[in-house]
């Protein structure tokens, strides 16, 4: 099981801080995630992938390779907001 | 400006990374013959120009271009109707989803201008003056409308609505509705740690501060400047200056509609950008100029279109509140951001927000954030975006907190820093970091060690100010392909725009692992269709990420080398080595260098190229966060209201310094820009909109004589994610300039300065109110 925790402006319509998921990538992820909660995974896709303005930080690390990025059992996700540099 | 020598030899392990070579671009630079974006000349070329907005809102009511179309020698005018219609679609970018239209609108108007400057025309003749000339016979009329120019002015109630079209609607959050009604305040960003109403109930002290900066530009020296042909077969080539040659390319095709195999981009050398260039503004003007003309079209933007009509950074409010025990622990700290965006959204609220308090350990904090679009030009990035205005209140915050509980600045700072394994807003832990080694050597600095004389001259007052700074830097992807000549030297072909010295640390890296000379490594910087996606030279990741790609390009090299004597040598593949000197190595004491396998080459099966296409963080890499921390002493004439900046030490983990004397270049530039945006520079805007200061004489920017020697102390902290330890080093000076000199301020003056620039009328009116 892996750990997501829900941005702050999500976390009044789904109603939890965090969910507790399966998933081996995270595509699989976040289909756990719209099972448990219907409509998540399009706050975190379009078009069949990730939402560019999301970055996901996986054990304090930020994922680059979009859905197939490997998660590991017991990992920590968070949803952030992507930052661009200057 | 000087610095203070950190070594001259490499670093601790390395033949060549940590020396300072000669600059690969040095010769071209200082001669003049280096290619900006506006040197390129091509057969035929058409000079453009672009008709801009003297209104800062306004419905345009009809454009007519006919008599600009006669004048002699104008050859082609495009407007809005002249771009393929976006209809409804909404893109994906890194601020979020916008509509299309949105995006085509910000390069050039059609139904309405959002602020001064807005194009609303483009035109090409034979001649740049007749161009020129040509603007002023465009006749666009308008239909005036109010402008709102600040963000206080924006979110008050009945304040007109800039973004009017009802294209909002499509995305979800993108304007804030109020009683069923889009208003100006566009997207909200919100984190949290703990539990910060319980954090501040812990607390023995608290202390609420409100501050406010100004928009500010990156100042760069290059105006923008882009060239266009688009060949009868279809195909379209781009000349520009710019942070991103690949951005640009999707750019263009993506409002042109043209297939991106279509679209070559030619990065020329950039003159500056610090964020500013990773921008489209003239190229699809210029391409389609180019299409309807036949000819090449370059344009250019002058100064003053820089300023009015290009992407400073955002005007910012903050409301910053700290909690603190007695013995200085931080139990709570939470921030408020309103950041202006411009006439489209995008103003780096998240950075703001996750580098609030980056440098700091604490259990609970709150970070809350809007950007509001007002009727000036759309901001863009400026080096670590968003954070140098958010940490600036913080900074200014915890001084208040050290001089209220007794404590040295620097030891409140030392005893909540954040360090390996702390937990940052965002949900990212921090590895192994050199924030405290950065506290450390502040306070053992001679600056800090050093007592502040106060000035003979009673008018003058004296003040020391420190603060700390976070940025989180970048990864992201790169290529680099690397040709084996048979003399044995090497060209390297890059992606990366070379802004600040990465030709340079990408050989310098690339020479370490393939064990050769960095003379015998020749850098060059190419075009779209001649290597593999690179990102953008920006975020402080290209010697991270690009030098990740050479450090593999080199492997890759080593790998095929070690194959190619094998096969020389006739023995098992498994039996040859290449080594970190440089040297191929078989059995029975078998060698070759790599100059003398080098010259075998084309009798064994020919050339050899590395190549490498990579994404670092997925390679097992990790990108290193930078912290820095700076000291300032200034003296201010309390009857003028001058300052002057005395002694700046800025100190720095920089990972692993691959060329010192550019690493410290970026921490000089850094603090200059920083130390303009707390002392004089701002946007200055009359009540109907209009920039007020649109050129380098009247937009103060400092100069090499209003500073002092620069003293750079460069802390090595490597970052284990990477193979040489590099951490990205641009960005970060210029977060903590802002606070530091606020906080020398204060203590100069012993009232608050909580506004910048603190310009000369800043400073008297508050030496003012004081003596009131």
């Amino acid at each position: 099981m892996v750990v997501v925790h829900i941005p702050m402006q999500w976390r009044k319509e789904i109603g939890v801080e965090r969910l507790e998921v399966a998933g081996a990538t995270l595509r699989q992820v976040i289909a756990a995630l719209d099972a448990c909660s219907p409509g998540i995974a399009d706050r975190i896709m379009a078009e069949g992938r990730l939402r560019p303005e999301l970055a996901i930080s996986i054990n304090g690390a930020i994922a680059e390779r979009g859905l197939v990025e490997p998660v590991p059992e017991g990992a920590e996700l968070y949803l952030i907001p992507a930052i661009g540099g200057g | 400006m000087t610095t203070t020598e950190r070594q001259a030899q490499p670093a601790e392990g390395y033949r060549v990374v940590g020396t300072r070579p000669v600059r690969p671009d040095g010769t071209d630079k200082v001669t003049g013959r280096a290619s900006y974006g506006a040197d390129i000349r091509l057969p035929g070329m058409l000079f453009g120009r672009v008709k801009r907005s003297p209104h800062a809102h306004a419905r345009i009511v009809r454009i007519d271009a006919s008599k600009a179309l006669a004048l002699d020698g104008v050859r082609a005018v495009v407007t809005a109707a002249d771009f393929p219609d976006p209809g409804d679609a909404v893109v994906p970018t890194i601020r979020g989803p916008i509509p299309k239209q949105w995006q085509l609108d910000h390069i050039i108007a059609g139904r309405k201008v959002l602020f001064r400057g807005h194009p609303v025309a483009a035109i090409c003749a034979t001649d740049p003056h007749v161009a020129e000339d040509a603007l002023a016979l465009i006749d666009v009329e308008y239909e005036l409308l109010p402008a709102v120019t600040s963000a206080r002015e924006a979110r008050l109630p009945g304040a007109p609505l800039i973004h009017d079209d009802g294209l909002a609607a499509r995305v979800p959050g993108l304007l804030q509705v109020v009683d069923g009604k889009p208003t100006n305040t566009s997207r909200r960003t919100e984190m949290r740690v703990g539990d910060i109403t319980a954090g501040f109930a812990e607390a023995d002290v608290v202390i609420e501060r409100e501050f406010e900066t100004a928009m500010t530009h990156q100042g760069y020296i290059e105006p923008h400047a882009g060239t266009a042909l688009w060949n009868q077969d279809g195909r379209l080539t781009v000349w520009t200056s710019t942070q991103g040659a690949f951005g640009v390319r999707q750019s263009v095709a993506d409002l042109l509609g043209l297939a991106v195999a279509k679209v070559r981009v030619v990065p020329m050398e950039i003159g500056g950008g610090f964020g500013g260039k990773l921008i489209t503004y003239l190229e699809p003007l210029a391409a389609l100029l180019s299409r309807k003309s036949g000819r090449p079209v370059q344009i250019t933007m002058s100064r003053t279109e820089v300023f009015e009509a290009s992407g400073p950074t955002s005007a910012t409010q903050s409301r910053v509140r700290i909690g603190v025990k007695r013995d200085g622990k931080i139990v709570a700290a939470e921030a408020h951001l309103v950041y202006e965006s411009g006439a489209y959204p995008g103003a780096p609220v998240p950075g703001g927000a996750r580098c609030a308090f980056g440098p700091y350990d604490i259990p609970h904090q709150y970070v809350e954030g809007f950007e509001v679009i007002v009727n000036k030009p759309k901001v863009a990035a400026y080096r670590a975006p968003g954070a140098p205005q958010s940490e600036f209140a913080v900074e200014c915050v915890l001084d208040e907190l050290a001089d209220t509980l007794g404590l040295d600045p620097m030891e409140l700072r030392m005893r909540n820093a954040a360090r390996e394994g702390t937990r940052r807003p965002d949900g990212a832990v921090h590895g192994v970091i050199g924030n405290v080694e950065v506290m450390q050597a502040m306070v053992s600095s001679p600056h800090y060690q050093s007592e502040l004389v106060p000035s003979p001259d009673p008018v003058k007052r004296r003040g020391r100010g420190v603060a700390m700074g976070f940025w989180q830097n970048g990864g992201g992807e790169s290529s680099a392909y690397a040709n084996v000549h048979a003399d044995g030297t090497v060209s390297l072909i890059l992606g990366s725009v070379d802004i600040g010295g990465q030709r340079a640390s990408c050989a310098m890296q690339f020479a370490q692992t393939l064990g050769i000379a960095y003379e015998d490594v020749n850098p060059i910087v190419t075009d779209t269709d001649s290597i593999g996606f690179t990102g953008n030279t920006g975020g402080s990741r290209t010697t991270f990420a690009t030098g990740w790609a050479v450090h593999e390009a080199a492997l890759d090299i080593r790998r095929q080398l070690e194959q190619r004597a094998a096969l020389i040598w006739e023995v098992e593949r498994a039996d040859v080595a290449f080594s970190e000197d440089g040297i191929v190595r078989g059995p029975d004491g078998r060698q070759m260098t790599f100059r003398e396998i080098a010259a075998e080459l084309p009798r064994t099966g020919g050339m050899v190229q590395g190549r490498v296409d990579i994404v670092p963080t997925s390679a097992g890499g990790v990108v290193g966060p930078a912290f820095a921390g700076h000291i300032v002493d200034l003296e201010v004439d309390t009857l003028t209201g001058k300052v002057e900046v005395l002694r700046y030490t800025a100190v720095q983990d920089v990972g692993t310094a691959v060329h010192p004397s550019y690493v410290e270049g970026q921490i000089q530039g850094g603090v200059a820009q920083g130390v303009g945006m707390a002392l004089n520079e701002e946007y200055i805007y009359s009540d109907d909109g209009v920039m007020a200061n649109a050129s380098f004489l009247d937009y103060r920017m400092p100069v090499a004589n209003d500073l002092p020697m620069i003293d750079c102390v460069l802390v090595e902290v490597p970052n284990p994610g990477h193979p040489y330890g590099v951490r990205g080093v641009g960005e970060v000076p210029i977060v903590p300039p802002l606070a530091a000199t606020a906080n020398a301020l204060t203590a100069a003056l012993g009232v608050r300065v909580s506004q910048l620039p603190a310009s000369p009328a800043v400073i008297l009116e508050l030496i003012s109110a004081l003596d009131d």
